[in-house]
């Protein structure tokens, strides 16, 4: 079941670096990317048949380069404007990975993103995207339905 | 016939892509209004003539679908074009809102989907050419 | 790439596989050209995209706009289509390293930033095209798995 989250987790994470953020993701991380350091997390809460988090974690000088690429602008966007945008980076994530996992019956509501604050959980299911010089870290986090995270 | 376009979405790079797309794709824009939930939204349709809103569903405050509920229960908006912009991927969400007589467009979208669902809603697109080719 | 003012010209490329066809016209001047383009980033190889920025979507689109403006194309003016990205293989999931795909995320992010929609594309699956633009009537015709049609 951990494998399936994982390839989920991907799937929706490459599908929106690349048709939102314009990046070109890859599975496999180099030494530049995993030594990237981290700059921002934002997380958004689900909940539906089973109610978790999604961890967005970005390190290495992608988070101007996001929300730029989203506006489609040169100049570096805001830092507000930064925060929104991988806040809504891991909003349409989230939206494309539920369905992945439980199916297109299942109702989710997903809330607003908001900073990561500090988990005691250990995620289900961990994924790294290599983009650019950087990476993105997604944790997904089940608190509702343990069944779920041990199958 | 200048078109008067709501959006209506949390997230302001969201509402600033969309934007960006409607002035794009080439539209008789009139006035673009902009809303962060269902609630402003809601204002902004009592103080404003508007042909068109584009919705999203995850809001705070009050959801896409209270508002188009609300909408829906209004004489002077009953009609009101709506297109969802989301990532739901509830397929039984999905058909109890169009229902209501809303479009999807699904997120991530690319701006010519989203131009041509535009397009479809105001009854400039044949439902049978899309920006994906033939005719 | 080919850029004509030409009414009379027909420009046609070949074997788009996982390269990009992109086609610009201007149907007030009858000015157009057609790009083929086989990957996404010079960054790869910045010394050949010195002798040949065509090969390279990032170098080669916009040395198609700056030709087709100095041949007498009007930005506001412009059609671009698109046709091509195809996988290596029959399901993308099985393409590693997802050419077809990159070319198109990068072609997308330039016309973005440059504030430019596509007016119609071909993209995607696993079959070669052929492209071919008729300068004094702008129609673009795609050839493809013995099919033919008006993009």
């Amino acid at each position: 079941m951990s494998k399936k989250l994982e390839t989920e987790l991907f799937k929706a994470a490459t599908l929106t670096f690349e048709e939102l953020g314009f990046l070109l993701p890859t599975p496999e991380i180099d030494e530049q990317q995993l030594n990237a350091q981290v700059e921002a997390a934002v997380s958004v809460d689900f909940e539906g048949p089973f109610s978790g988090k999604l961890l967005v974690r970005v390190c290495g000088g992608l988070l101007p380069i996001i929300a730029a690429n989203m506006l489609g602008e040169e100049d570096v966007p805001s830092k507000s404007l930064q925060y929104d945008a991988l806040g809504e980076i891991a909003n349409v994530i989230c939206g494309n990975m539920l369905p992945g996992i439980a199916g297109s019956k299942d109702v989710f509501h997903v809330s607003a993103p908001k900073m990561a604050e500090s988990i005691d959980l250990p995620p289900v299911a961990e994924v790294q995207v290599g983009l650019g010089l950087g990476r993105a870290d997604l944790l997904l986090f089940v608190s509702r339905y343990p069944a779920l995270a041990e199958e | 016939m200048a078109l008067n376009i709501l959006v209506v979405d949390d997230s302001s790079v969201m509402r600033a892509i969309i934007i960006k797309t409607l002035h794009l794709s080439q539209l008789p824009l009139g006035d673009v209004h902009q809303a962060a939930n269902g609630q402003e939204a809601l204002k902004v349709l009592d103080g404003n003539w508007i042909d068109l809103a584009l919705v999203d569903i995850n809001m705070p405050v009050m959801d896409g679908e209270e508002m188009i509920n609300r909408l829906r229960q209004n004489p002077a908006t009953s009609d009101l074009p709506i297109i969802i912009v989301s990532t739901e991927g509830s397929e039984s969400r999905k058909e109890v809102l169009m229902q209501k007589g809303a479009r999807f467009v699904h997120k991530p979208f690319t701006p010519e989907t989203l131009r041509d669902a535009i397009l479809r809603t105001l009854g400039g697109l044949d439902e049978q050419k899309a920006g994906d080719g033939t005719i | 790439m080919k850029v004509s003012a030409e009414k009379g010209d027909l420009i046609i490329t070949h074997a788009l596989g996982s390269c990009l066809g992109v086609v610009v016209h201007d149907p007030v001047a009858c000015v157009g050209g057609l790009l083929h383009v086989m990957l996404p980033l010079s960054t790869i190889d910045p010394a050949k995209a010195q002798t040949n920025p065509f090969m390279f979507v990032d170098t080669g689109f916009p040395e198609l706009l700056i030709e087709c403006f100095e041949t007498g194309a009007l930005r506001q003016r412009l059609e671009i289509r698109v046709a091509g990205g195809a996988n290596s293989w029959n399901r993308e999931e099985d393409d590693f390293f997802q050419i077809g795909k990159r070319n198109l995320v990068v072609l997308r992010k330039l016309l973005w930033k440059n504030g430019l929609l596509l007016k119609s594309y071909d993209v995607g699956g696993s079959i070669s095209r052929t492209m071919s633009l008729e300068i004094g009537t702008g129609k673009v015709t795609i050839k493809s798995g013995g099919q033919m049609k008006n993009l």
